[in-house]
């Protein structure tokens, strides 16, 4: 399978700023990968680099073993939409679709064949005369897409493709996308500050934090075991617990006024600083403090229903942990004193 | 507020400009139509745009006018262009001096300014000089059309620029990368996508150069001779020296028409060219 694409040590300066410090990633050929991060992290410069759209100022961008880092954009090959898809106003549907083929000097009868696949391919049938204003925000971006796919790129770049959709659209789009990208066997980069969307869309992830990525594994790896606190925090929701580890395997919580039982193999030595963080959704909230658990003491702050689930927050000592249940479940009463339980394997854990 | 008490509040605030234009703007242009029909003077007829259009001089006339007006226009839009393309791009304290260079001539004033020019043009001014020291023999500039040409480019250029400038300013540099990205050259994103997507911007610039050109007689009085003569200037002839104002009238009803006639023709050109 063709599109292959290997980042090795990229930098990008603007100034005294560095967007991007030194990123290597491989992108296996036919698969997807989000770069995953909050504004400011780098992850849309760093697509701009690979697109050529920014010169690196150290490293390499190679596409199936070739360097197209010194390349021109136009040189590339490389599909891309754009956040605000950036389609042309002054031309319709089909002449956007077709504008990758006539750079390439396309001759008139395929490039109709082609565009007319592309835009079968993204369900834009019998919109090729419109212009884009007469689209609706999904059939914008159908049609950002059909654009870049029509010339085949071995790589296709996405840059927030559905921040511009409203939430019900953004759900069907996301699938829509997904299946687009497994039938045609592209090989797709995805930025995005929507972890959800990171974790329904690609084969793997790639957390960034200022400039570096912190994690690149698949959205269960990254979620369930997660490489830095930044990945565990940013990606889902984190109850903190700070503290220093004792000589019997605990962590020495002082804002709880407790010691929690640390997993094994937790590396830490004795009377270092700690940081353990545990999923809401790992936390069992229960009436009597039963024994052989890891457990902490508290009193039931607030019980948020969310339909599918409720949120209990409870007090234990200085610190609110947030607990989530499967609705439906047995909830106690805001007040209510309890003892809240998780499996010592569930505690994830830092040296500070 | 209800919408309808809204739109006549709008209404209600737009009396002052309509009374104002009313008063100052069209009473005068229909008072101009009395005068050149001969209304206001008891002896009606057409007969002043019977001399008009029945003297090949007064052709010749309107022929220079509106060749003048539209050679300045297409000059603007030339020399204009890439000016805008670099101010649109230019940032911080370049910006600002290119501003600053463009609007310049506005500070001045029109005589003084056309003096200027003077002195570059003349007989012993600043190109024939350069002309001489490079051995070539000098040129007679000044009393020509390419002196008044250049005199009205260098004064209405700002108008041109600027129109230009803020439709580019205004434009998402999504658009040009996503042409590079499907493969286009620098000079192809220009031509498929940064020109058209500009050209609002340039027919705006066009015809308030073209409107300000046709209209303007200070620069070619003080830089013309008998043989450079525009409308403008013959209606301002007629009416200090000849103090024809019937005959002064029709001529300024003449030169209305014919920048009526031209914004008419571009807009049936653009609607063309958009559909």
């Amino acid at each position: 399978m063709k599109g292959r694409l290997d980042i090795a040590g990229v930098v990008k300066r603007y100034g005294t700023t560095v967007a991007v410090d030194g990123v290597t990633l491989v992108v296996p050929p036919g698969s997807m990968t989000a770069l995953l991060g909050p504004s400011g992290c780098g992850k849309t410069t760093l697509l701009r680099c690979i697109a050529g759209l920014a010169d690196l100022d150290a490293g390499s961008i190679a596409v199936d073993g070739a360097d197209i880092g010194a390349l021109p954009p136009w040189r590339r090959g490389l599909g891309m939409v754009f956040q605000s898809y950036a389609l042309f106003p002054h031309m319709t549907v089909a002449e956007n679709a077709a504008f990758g083929l006539r750079m390439r000097g396309t001759g008139r009868a395929e490039a109709r064949e082609r565009v007319a696949r592309a835009l079968a391919l993204v369900r834009l049938e019998g919109f090729e005369e419109r212009r884009p204003s007469e689209l609706s925000g999904g059939q914008q971006q159908r049609a950002a897409l059909a654009r870049a796919l029509v010339t085949e790129p071995p790589v296709l770049l996405l840059d927030e493709p559905l921040s511009a959709l409203d939430a019900k659209l953004r759900h069907a789009m996301r699938l829509e996308l997904r299946e687009l990208q497994r039938r045609l066997g592209i090989t797709t980069i995805v930025v995005t500050h929507d972890q959800d969307e990171a974790m329904a869309m690609a084969d793997q992830v790639a957390v960034m934090n200022a400039g570096r990525i912190e994690q690149v594994a698949s959205p269960e790896t990254v979620y369930r075991r997660p490489a830095t606190p930044f990945v565990a925090e940013f990606v889902g929701r984190t109850n903190r617990l700070e503290g220093r580890a004792t000589a019997a395997g605990e962590l020495d919580v002082g804002d709880v006024g407790g010691r929690v039982q640390l997993p094994m193999g937790h590396g830490l030595v004795q009377g270092a600083l700690g940081l353990a963080l545990l999923r809401p959704e790992h936390l069992r909230v229960e009436q009597a403090a039963g024994a052989a658990a890891p457990r902490l003491a508290g009193k039931v702050v607030d019980v948020v229903f969310a339909g599918d689930r409720v949120e209990i927050v409870v007090a234990c000592g200085a610190l609110k942990l947030l607990a989530v249940q499967p609705g439906g479940s047995a909830v106690p009463a805001p007040g209510e004193a309890v003892s809240l339980a998780w499996r010592a394997e569930d505690l994830m854990v830092w040296p500070r | 507020m209800s919408s309808a008490a809204g739109r006549r509040l709008g209404a209600l605030l737009a009396v002052p400009a309509v009374a104002f234009l009313a008063a100052f703007f069209v009473g005068p242009l229909l008072l101009a139509l009395a005068e050149s029909l001969g209304l206001t003077r008891g002896a009606t007829g057409t007969g002043h745009y019977a001399r008009i259009f029945g003297d090949t001089y007064y052709l010749e006339v309107m022929r220079d006018t509106v060749l003048l007006a539209a050679g300045v226009t297409g000059a603007a839009l030339v020399v204009g262009y890439p000016y805008a393309l670099i101010l649109a791009r230019a940032r911080g304290a370049a910006k600002a001096a290119l501003l600053f260079l463009l609007v310049a001539p506005l500070l001045v004033t029109v005589v003084v300014r056309t003096f200027g020019w003077m002195i570059v043009f003349g007989r012993r001014g600043l190109v024939n000089a350069a002309l001489g020291a490079l051995g070539l023999p000098a040129l007679d500039i000044l009393n020509s059309w390419t002196a008044i040409a250049v005199a009205l480019v260098h004064v209405l250029l700002p108008f041109m620029v600027l129109s230009i400038a803020s439709t580019l300013e205004s434009l998402d540099p999504a658009f040009e990368e996503a042409a590079a990205t499907l493969g286009a050259p620098p000079w192809r994103q220009f031509l498929h996508v940064v020109a058209p997507l500009s050209r609002d911007g340039a027919v705006a610039g066009s015809i308030l150069v073209f409107a300000l050109a046709i209209g303007s007689f200070v620069t070619v009085m003080v830089m013309g001779d008998n043989r450079t003569m525009v409308l403008p200037l013959l209606v301002y002839q007629q009416l200090t020296v000849a103090s024809d104002w019937p005959f002064a009238a029709a001529l300024g009803m003449v030169l209305l028409a014919i920048v009526l006639a031209v914004f008419w023709l571009q807009a049936r050109i653009a609607r063309r060219a958009a559909a």
